[in-house]
C-alpha cells in the first residue's frame, strides 16, 4: 500500500472523524477502522495524528490499536486490504507468489472481528507467507444466511469466494473461525477440501441447528456436510477456553461428532482464546501452533508457544 | 427472538442493544426473562469493553439517546438504563 493510497484513506478517516457529534460516533467510527484497517494503516494513521495533533480520542483509539499489534517494527512487505465486499477482505503483498504462501480463510465471530481488531490479527502474520481473507457476516446469522456480493447461502458464498481467491493456487490453505464463525471453519474446511479447520470457542451442532432452524434454514445441508467424509480428510483442531464451561461442552460435543483433535487452553477463563493469548504476550506462537506451521520466513525471530 | 410490539421503546431499544453487545450471554432463555420483566445486572451480562460500545451505539442509533460506556458501568441493571433512556424521550 503506497504512502499516497494511506494519505487518502486517513484523509478519509479524519472527515469521517470530524463529522462525528457525540462519543457514541466516534466510537463506531473506530470500529470499522479496527475491523478493516492494515497495520501499515494503524502505524501511518498513527504518525499522522501525532503530526495532526488530532484530538485526544482518536489517538487513544489508534495507539490502542498499535499497542496491542505484536509485531513492533513496519515489515519489509505490508499487507493491503481489497476489498471485495463489506462481507469480505483480502489481505495481502506483492511480495512473491501465491503458489508460496498459505491463505488463511478468517470467519469472524462476534462484533464482525476474529476476538481482535482485524490489524492486530493480520500483524501476527508475515504477508509474504500469507494471504488472509476475513469474511464478516453483517446479518448476524451465523453466515447462513450468506454474505451481501458472496451468495444467499453459506454454500453459495464459499462457492463465489473459491472464484474470486482459489485455495487450490495456494501452498497450502486454512480456515479458522472464532465464536460464532468458529464452527463455520470447520464446514469451510470440508466443503472447500481445504487441509486445515480450526474452530476457536465455537458452538456445537446441535446449538447450530436451533439457531440455523429458528431463522428458517433447513440444517439438513450442513448435517450431510459435518457427517461426509472427503479423503483427503481435513485436520480438524477444535480449540476452547479450558475453564469456560460452555465452550468446553461445546468442544467436547462437536469432538464427538467428527475426526478432530481437542486443545483446551489452560488457565483461560474467557469465551476469547485468542484475545487471552493477545493480552498474555503469546499468541502469534499460539497461532503457529494452531496453523501447525510457522508465521514468519525461517530467518525470522524464533518463536514459541510452550502452554 | 425479537422483541414484542408491546415492548415499550426504551425497554425494546435495550433488547436490541443487548442482543448487540451480549451476544453471548444474553440469549433465549434470557431474552425471554427480559421480555417477561426481569431486571438483569450489568455485571452478569458480561460485556467487554467492546459489547459496552456496541451497546451504547445500538442505544443511541435507535433512539437518539447518547448513553456512553462509563455512564453504564454506573448503572447497575437494565431497568435503571431503561429507565434514564425513558427519561431522556419524555
Amino acid at each position: 500500500m503506497s504512502v499516497d493510497s494511506i494519505g487518502r484513506a486517513y484523509r478519509v478517516y479524519r472527515r469521517r472523524v470530524a463529522r462525528c457529534r457525540t462519543e457514541n460516533q466516534v466510537n463506531r467510527v473506530h470500529i470499522v477502522l479496527g475491523n478493516y484497517a492494515t497495520p501499515a494503516e494503524i502505524r501511518h494513521f498513527n504518525t499522522l495524528l501525532a503530526r495532526d495533533n488530532a484530538d485526544q480520542s482518536s489517538r487513544g483509539w489508534l495507539a490502542g490499536f498499535r499497542g496491542m499489534m505484536p509485531h513492533k517494527a513496519p515489515r519489509a512487505e505490508e499487507f493491503e486490504r481489497k476489498g471485495f465486499f463489506p462481507s469480505m477482505s483480502l489481505y495481502s503483498s506483492n511480495a512473491g507468489p501465491r503458489s508460496d504462501k498459505t491463505l488463511l480463510i478468517g470467519f469472524a465471530g462476534n462484533f464482525h472481528r476474529l476476538s481482535m481488531p482485524a490489524p492486530v490479527f493480520l500483524d501476527c502474520f508475515d504477508p509474504a507467507l500469507y494471504d488472509v481473507i476475513i469474511l464478516r457476516d453483517f446479518s448476524r446469522g451465523y453466515f447462513v444466511r450468506g454474505m451481501p456480493g458472496l451468495g444467499g447461502s453459506f454454500f453459495e458464498a464459499m462457492t463465489r469466494m473459491r472464484q474470486l481467491v482459489d485455495p487450490r493456487v495456494y501452498r497450502n490453505a486454512i480456515a479458522l473461525g472464532t465464536s460464532s464463525g468458529g464452527l463455520l471453519a470447520i464446514f469451510a474446511a470440508l466443503l472447500l477440501g481445504l487441509p486445515r479447520g480450526v474452530c476457536v470457542g465455537g458452538m456445537d451442532f446441535p446449538q447450530f441447528t436451533e439457531i440455523v432452524t429458528r431463522l428458517g434454514v433447513a440444517p439438513g445441508p450442513y448435517a450431510d456436510l459435518l457427517a461426509s467424509r472427503p479423503n483427503p480428510y481435513p485436520e480438524l483442531l477444535i480449540v476452547y477456553s479450558g475453564h469456560y464451561a460452555v465452550d468446553v461442552k461445546a468442544a467436547e460435543g462437536l469432538h464427538g461428532r467428527i475426526p478432530s483433535r481437542l486443545l483446551g487452553v489452560k488457565h483461560c477463563e474467557e469465551h476469547g482464546v485468542l484475545g487471552w493469548k493477545l493480552a498474555q504476550g503469546r499468541l502469534p506462537p499460539f497461532l503457529s501452533k494452531l496453523l501447525g506451521q510457522s508465521l514468519e520466513r525461517s530467518d525470522a525471530p524464533a518463536m514459541t508457544e510452550t502452554r | 427472538m425479537s422483541a414484542p410490539q408491546e415492548l415499550s421503546r426504551a425497554r425494546r431499544a435495550v433488547f436490541d442493544a443487548l442482543k448487540i453487545g451480549a451476544p453471548n450471554v444474553f440469549l433465549d432463555d434470557m431474552r425471554a426473562r427480559f421480555i417477561a420483566g426481569e431486571d438483569f445486572s450489568i455485571a452478569d451480562l458480561e460485556m467487554d469493553s467492546l459489547g459496552l460500545m456496541e451497546f451504547c451505539i445500538s442505544v443511541e442509533l435507535s433512539t437518539g439517546v447518547s448513553l456512553v460506556p462509563a455512564q453504564l458501568a454506573e448503572l447497575a441493571t437494565t431497568d435503571v438504563v431503561e429507565a434514564r433512556i425513558r427519561e431522556q424521550l419524555a
